[in-house]
């Protein structure tokens, strides 16, 4: 047989293995590498609040879905504007000239705590993070297994109250403490409000936390820093139709249905004003260095009424943005809402759609994705005076080419 | 170039393009709440004009710069006289012009009308003649994307949401739970078959359904601890349970036959100290219950002590709340939240479905809160093996005439 008969002999014998693997693959449409329907590696909770006053906490839901012990190590972050001229002032950029002395200016906190717990076999477990768990359920019992399994570690409540933040929580090995490789964990927050004051209230509003994925056998020597796709990916899913082929990680492009603020829903048994916030989280986090993630990410928005009229604004997010939809481009506060292009009345129809894009970095590394994650929060008030919320999750599309890194500081 | 430098490129070449598409296999097959797909579930539509009085409001968008179609099917899965679910289907057609959201109240639907004033209801491209559902609704609506011809078309380009509001003014969030199609496939003959058996290993339709559902949960009946925290004067004796209903449908119908679909499901719950229930049901075309009722049908009341069947008849009487001996009881489990997997049988389909919490004060004073559910495998790979498999859920939508 000549050289040129035996290459390409291998070549069409490479062809048909080829032929028979692509058939074998299914076509997933673009996946990103976050997910609210799978358990994950990396569990995000963008918005918890406690605030003694009107009656409100969060409380956390974190389960190992696998049958293995599985230790998890937990960051809340501590998000409480406080005032430049009397920092135990907590302020927001909506209210800042009414709680700060005169001149007084809301700068934004970041403040981590972390702490971290073991969960045996499927085990659930639910906290009030303002009571957080002195003792978790399987600390001294035995789990039912053999060898049976016990819960390790503690759950702290938050450092402030009022409190306003988020929790991340990274899978990790249960000997070693590095980040694992395993996608075991899922997670729901639960914002419930009930003052005392007003005995016959009550609120509550839920969403699934935010899960990223582990890409099995990826964890690099550098087990302080994640990257969540990008070039060095240690989590994310590949994505097939992008060119290259490639690991991703965290969302090109947010899309999110909404109502347009001031928007009167008429129902068969009522009718409701609706305004809706929005929360913003960076991907990349630094728990490490606490530099609050650096210089800020630009998120543009496009916005479509039912008109398909469309209409665009900008906003930037450092390390945390809870903000009401008519406040991304007017000034903070209830001053110039109507004139927004969130506004029901510059819209002129009921509901929207936004797609947020946060812009990328110069991609030195990579790592300059800059992505972005929400939860959209909407406030419904009704004809009696009262008001209710809900919370939703906001849907993903598409994948970049560069990723975003969380930095932890290890054992 | 040697023979033998010439085959080990050949093959690495060949091995490097081989490992790239074994990493595709392993991408998820979806039925997604996180992106837009070709067929929208709705699993949780009601218009209740008595007792709770909810309405919902449905938003649905093209994610895309092109027009879309979408054939929606509302089912009635309301009891009937016998208790059976009324399985009475409804059908209509919307077009949304690009990236256009719209919103319907399924009370009043939403009527073609150019005269509608800005800022209304009504206000926006009209998607076309959406019908009212009668009072008494209780059930799912579903929307395949379809061509302009009325053929089923893989675009995946749907998105959708759900808000129940109560005449309370409370209202609760879910997303819709969207079957991503495969370009290449949807649509194929018969075209009115949308075959979900789309998986990692198999190229097929649609997306097949999960294999298991994850459900997290607060147990039956446990005082709702920031009740408890803040507001105890309306929690005495921990009288602010908070409950959970489950809704779930069988991916499984047949709009062209009017045969509903019909799943068994096993429920394997674990608490916080590991310990492990199970209770099973049937799901017959629709099925919404709080989850003490699977296993569980009558109760007494907290505070009288009476029999009942649900919270209602408590509350009606200032009696309390219904307190259930059932295995997703806190009397039961013990703790405060469970962990539920949710499982069809054998070579039964699949089901889909979404929870909603009530969280009561004393004083009978509710609120809800909706989410979606998280899944894990599907039913075509899940059941390949088996002897009769693999499961190939099926959605027949009328055929054109």
């Amino acid at each position: 047989m000549s050289t040129k008969m035996g290459i390409w002999r291998g070549a069409l014998a490479c062809a048909a293995i080829l032929l028979a693997v692509e058939t074998a693959s299914a076509r997933v449409i673009d996946p990103t590498g976050v997910t609210t329907n799978e358990s994950a590696a990396i569990v995000y909770y963008p918005l918890l609040k406690v605030d003694a006053t009107d009656g409100v906490d969060t409380l956390v839901q974190l389960t190992n879905t696998s049958e293995f012990l599985t230790k998890v190590h937990c960051f809340y972050t501590n998000t409480n504007g406080h005032c430049s001229n009397a920092p135990s002032t907590i302020c927001t950029d909506q209210d800042f000239r009414d709680v700060c002395p005169t001149g007084g200016l809301c700068v934004p906190g970041w403040q981590e705590t972390d702490f971290r717990l073991t969960l045996t076999k499927r085990q659930p477990l639910s906290w009030s993070i303002n009571e957080g768990l002195s003792s978790l359920p399987l600390a001294s019992t035995p789990g039912q297994g053999s060898p049976p399994q016990f819960n390790e570690g503690n759950i702290p409540p938050v450092t402030e109250v009022p409190f306003t933040g988020e929790l991340l929580c990274i899978q990790v090995d249960v000997t070693t403490e590095l980040p694992a490789d395993r996608n075991d964990l899922k997670g729901e927050a639960t914002i419930v409000e009930s003052p005392a004051e007003n005995s016959q209230g009550i609120d509550a509003s839920k969403y699934t936390a935010i899960g990223i994925k582990a890409i099995e056998g990826r964890q690099d020597a550098n087990p302080n820093v994640l990257n969540i796709g990008g070039p060095e990916a240690e989590y994310g899913v590949f994505n097939e139709f992008v060119d290259p082929a490639r690991f991703v990680g965290c969302p090109n492009i947010l899309t999110l249905n909404h109502f347009f603020d001031g928007a009167d829903v008429v129902t068969a048994n009522g009718v409701s004003e609706v305004n809706s916030d929005l929360v913003l989280v960076p991907c990349a986090n630094d728990f490490l260095t606490q530099t609050a993630n650096g210089a800020p990410a630009v998120v543009q928005f496009l916005v479509y009424n039912e008109f398909e009229q469309r209409f665009s604004t900008s906003t930037s997010v450092q390390c945390y943005k809870e903000t009401p939809l008519s406040d991304i481009d007017t000034r903070p506060g209830e001053e110039g809402d109507a004139f927004s292009i969130f506004s029901v009345g510059v819209e002129g129809t009921i509901t929207g759609t936004s797609r947020l894009r946060s812009v990328a970095g110069p991609n030195v590394d990579g790592y300059d994705a800059n992505g972005i994650l929400a939860i959209l929060n909407e406030t419904w008030f009704s004809e009696a005076g009262g008001y209710y919320t809900t919370s939703a999750n906001v849907q993903f599309q598409g994948s970049r080419e560069q990723g975003d890194q969380i930095k932890i500081p290890l054992p | 170039m040697s023979k033998a430098l010439g085959m080990r490129c050949v093959w690495s070449l060949c091995g490097v393009l081989v490992s790239a598409l074994a990493f595709a296999s392993v991408t998820r097959a979806e039925v997604s709440t996180d992106v837009s797909g070709s067929v929208l579930v709705f699993p949780k539509v009601v218009y209740d004009i008595g007792g709770l009085g909810r309405d919902t409001i449905i938003q649905v968008t093209n994610t895309s710069n092109n027009m879309v179609h979408a054939h929606c099917f509302y089912v009635n899965g309301a009891p009937d006289f016998f208790g059976n679910p009324l399985w009475q289907v409804t059908d209509f057609t919307i077009w949304l012009t690009r990236q256009q959201p719209t919103h319907w109240v399924v009370s009043a639907g939403r009527p073609v009308n150019p005269a509608d004033m800005f800022g209304t209801g009504g206000a926006g491209i009209d998607p076309g003649a959406i019908p009212p559902v009668p009072p008494g609704f209780d059930g799912e609506l579903k929307c395949v994307q379809i061509d302009a011809s009325g053929t089923p078309f893989g675009g995946n380009n749907l998105k959708g949401e759900t808000v129940i509001r109560a005449s309370s003014g409370d209202v609760s969030k879910h997303n819709a739970i969207a079957i991503l199609a495969n370009p290449d496939l949807a649509g194929d003959a018969p075209a009115n078959e949308l075959l979900l058996d789309n998986t990692p290993e198999h190229d097929g339709e649609y997306n097949s359904c999960p294999n298991q559902l994850y459900l997290n949960h607060f147990v039956d009946g446990t005082p709702d601890p920031v009740v408890e925290e803040f507001n105890s004067a309306n929690c005495t004796d921990g009288d602010c349970p908070i409950r959970t209903y489950l809704t779930l449908v069988p991916c499984s119908e047949d709009f062209e036959n009017q045969l509903p679909g019909e799943v068994t499901v096993q429920f394997a719950i674990v608490n916080e100290l590991e310990q492990v229930f199970s209770a099973s049901t049937t799901v017959e075309c629709y099925e919404t219950t709080r989850l003490a009722d699977i296993d569980a049908p009558t109760g007494t009341c907290t505070v009288s002590g009476d029999p009942c069947v649900s919270d209602a008849q408590c509350i009606q009487g200032a009696a309390g709340f219904c307190s259930k001996n059932s295995v997703f009881a806190v009397g039961t489990l013990g703790t405060g939240s469970a962990f539920t997997r949710i499982s069809p049988v054998a070579l039964d389909g699949g089901v889909i479905g979404v929870a909603e919490e009530y969280h009561y004060l004393e004083t009978g004073t509710v609120s809800r809160a909706a989410w979606n559910l998280q899944q894990a495998g599907n039913r075509y790979d899940a059941t390949v093996n088996l002897p009769g498999g693999p499961v190939v859920d099926t959605i027949t939508i009328p055929e054109n005439f």
